[in-house]
C-alpha cells in the first residue's frame, strides 16, 4: 500500500477516534455536570480539541528526539495503530499517552471554566450551565469526573484499535 | 451612430467593474492590476517587489470583497479563508525551494487568525458590530483549525518517514499471505519478517 495512502487512513482513524471520544465524554459530562446535551457536547468537543492538538504537537516534537528504534514504535503505535507485539515500550507509550491525555483534559476543563464559560453568558442555556458548573468547582471532583470520562473513552478506543487492527492487518 | 452604439457597448461593458466610490474594494483591485501592468516593465531585481505589492492589494482587495454578501454563510464570512488561501500562495510562492509544504500547514493557522483579529475588532464595539459568535464557538473554531494544521503536519511526517524508511510501512514489512492467517499465530510466531525487525536495527 502506497505511503500517502496509509498515512490519510492513519488521519482519518483519529477523526474517527476524536468523533468517538467526544460522543462517550460528551455522555458522561452532561450525567455527571447535570447540563443540557448541547452543553455537554460543547464541554467535550473543546477538551477533547485541546487535547488531540496538545498530543498531535508533543508526538511531532517527540519524534525527532527519540532514537530510531523507539521513534519506530511510537509512529507505529500512535498513528499507524499496528501493534502486533506487546513490546515493552508499546505498554509504557499507552500508559504515557493515557496519563499525559487525562492531565491535558483536566487543564483544558479548567481553562473552559475559567476564560470560555465565565465570559460567555449570551446565551441562556450557557448561564445555567455555568451555574451547574460552579457547583462542581472543586478541582478534585472536576478531576474525578474528568478521569470518569477520559478512562471509559480510552477503553472504548483502544478495543476499537484492537478490533481494527483485526480487521486490517489480518 | 456607430461609434455611439460602440460607445455605449464600452461603458456596459467597463461599468461593473468601476468603483462606486473612492474606498471600495474594486478600488484596490484596479490598483493591483496596475500594480502587477507595470511590474513588466520594472527594472531588474524590483518586478518581483513590485508583483508582491500587486499581490497584497489583491490580497486585501479580494478578502474585502468576500467579507460581504453574498459571501457570507450563515453569519460567517468567507474572508479569513480567502485571505489565508492568497496569503499561504505567497508564502508557497517565497518559501518553495526551501520548505514546499510550509503554505500547506501554515494556512489553517492564518485563517484563524484572522478569525480571531475579526471577532477582536467586532467585540471592541458591540453595539456597531455585534460579535458574530460566541466565545465558546470561537475557540472550537479555532482549535479545529490548529488540530487541521497539526493533522497536514502528522501527515507529511508521515510519508516522509514510510518513504525514507520502507519497513515503517505494514504492507512492505509483512508477507501478502500474513493477511490470511489468524491474529493468534502472528502474534507468537518466532521467523516473521516484522518481528525480526527489531533485531535487525
Amino acid at each position: 500500500m502506497q505511503p500517502f495512502i496509509l498515512a490519510g487512513r492513519a488521519i482519518l482513524f483519529r477523526l474517527l477516534r476524536l468523533l468517538m471520544t467526544i460522543t462517550i465524554e460528551s455522555f458522561v459530562y452532561q450525567k455527571s455536570f447535570k447540563i443540557s446535551p448541547k452543553q455537554g457536547v460543547k464541554y467535550a468537543i473543546i477538551i477533547d480539541l485541546f487535547a488531540e492538538v496538545f498530543g498531535a504537537i508533543v508526538f511531532t516534537s517527540l519524534q525527532t528526539f527519540f532514537p530510531f528504534n523507539t521513534a519506530r514504535h511510537l509512529i507505529i503505535y500512535l498513528t499507524l495503530d499496528d501493534f502486533q507485539k506487546f513490546a515493552p515500550d508499546v505498554i509504557v507509550l499507552t500508559l504515557f499517552y493515557f496519563l499525559l491525555f487525562l492531565l491535558v483534559k483536566w487543564i483544558g476543563l479548567l481553562f473552559l471554566d475559567m476564560f470560555v464559560f465565565d465570559n460567555d453568558n449570551s446565551v441562556s442555556d450557557q448561564a445555567t450551565s455555568t451555574s451547574n458548573l460552579e457547583r462542581s468547582t472543586q478541582w478534585g471532583n472536576q478531576f474525578k469526573i474528568v478521569t470518569k470520562a477520559h478512562t471509559i473513552s480510552y477503553t472504548v478506543t483502544l478495543l476499537f484499535v484492537l478490533l481494527k487492527i483485526r480487521v486490517f492487518y489480518f | 451612430m456607430d461609434f455611439k452604439k460602440n460607445m455605449d457597448r464600452a461603458k456596459m461593458m467597463i461599468s461593473p467593474a468601476v468603483p462606486p466610490r473612492f474606498v471600495h474594494w474594486k478600488t484596490l483591485l484596479l490598483f493591483s492590476i496596475v500594480i502587477w501592468i507595470l511590474s513588466f516593465f520594472a527594472l531588474d531585481g524590483g518586478e518581483d517587489f513590485i508583483a508582491g505589492v500587486g499581490w497584497i492589494l489583491i490580497t486585501i482587495s479580494i478578502g474585502w470583497a468576500t467579507s460581504l454578501p453574498p459571501f457570507i454563510i450563515g453569519k460567517l464570512p468567507l474572508s479569513p479563508w480567502v485571505i489565508a488561501t492568497f496569503i499561504s500562495l505567497l508564502i508557497y510562492q517565497l518559501t518553495e525551494d526551501t520548505d514546499p509544504t510550509l503554505a500547506l500547514k501554515a494556512w489553517p493557522l492564518i485563517a484563524a487568525v484572522f478569525i480571531a483579529v475579526m471577532e477582536g475588532f467586532k467585540s471592541r464595539s458591540p453595539e456597531n458590530s455585534p460579535p458574530l459568535l460566541s466565545r465558546t464557538s470561537l475557540v472550537t473554531i479555532i482549535l479545529i483549525h490548529v488540530l487541521l494544521s497539526c493533522w497536514i503536519e502528522l501527515y507529511i511526517l508521515l510519508v516522509q518517514q514510510m518513504e525514507n524508511n520502507p519497513e515503517l510501512n505494514p504492507s512492505i514489512t509483512r508477507p501478502r499471505s500474513a493477511f490470511l492467517q489468524p491474529a493468534s499465530s502472528l502474534l507468537h510466531a518466532k521467523n516473521h519478517n516484522f518481528l525480526k525487525l527489531d533485531e535487525q536495527f
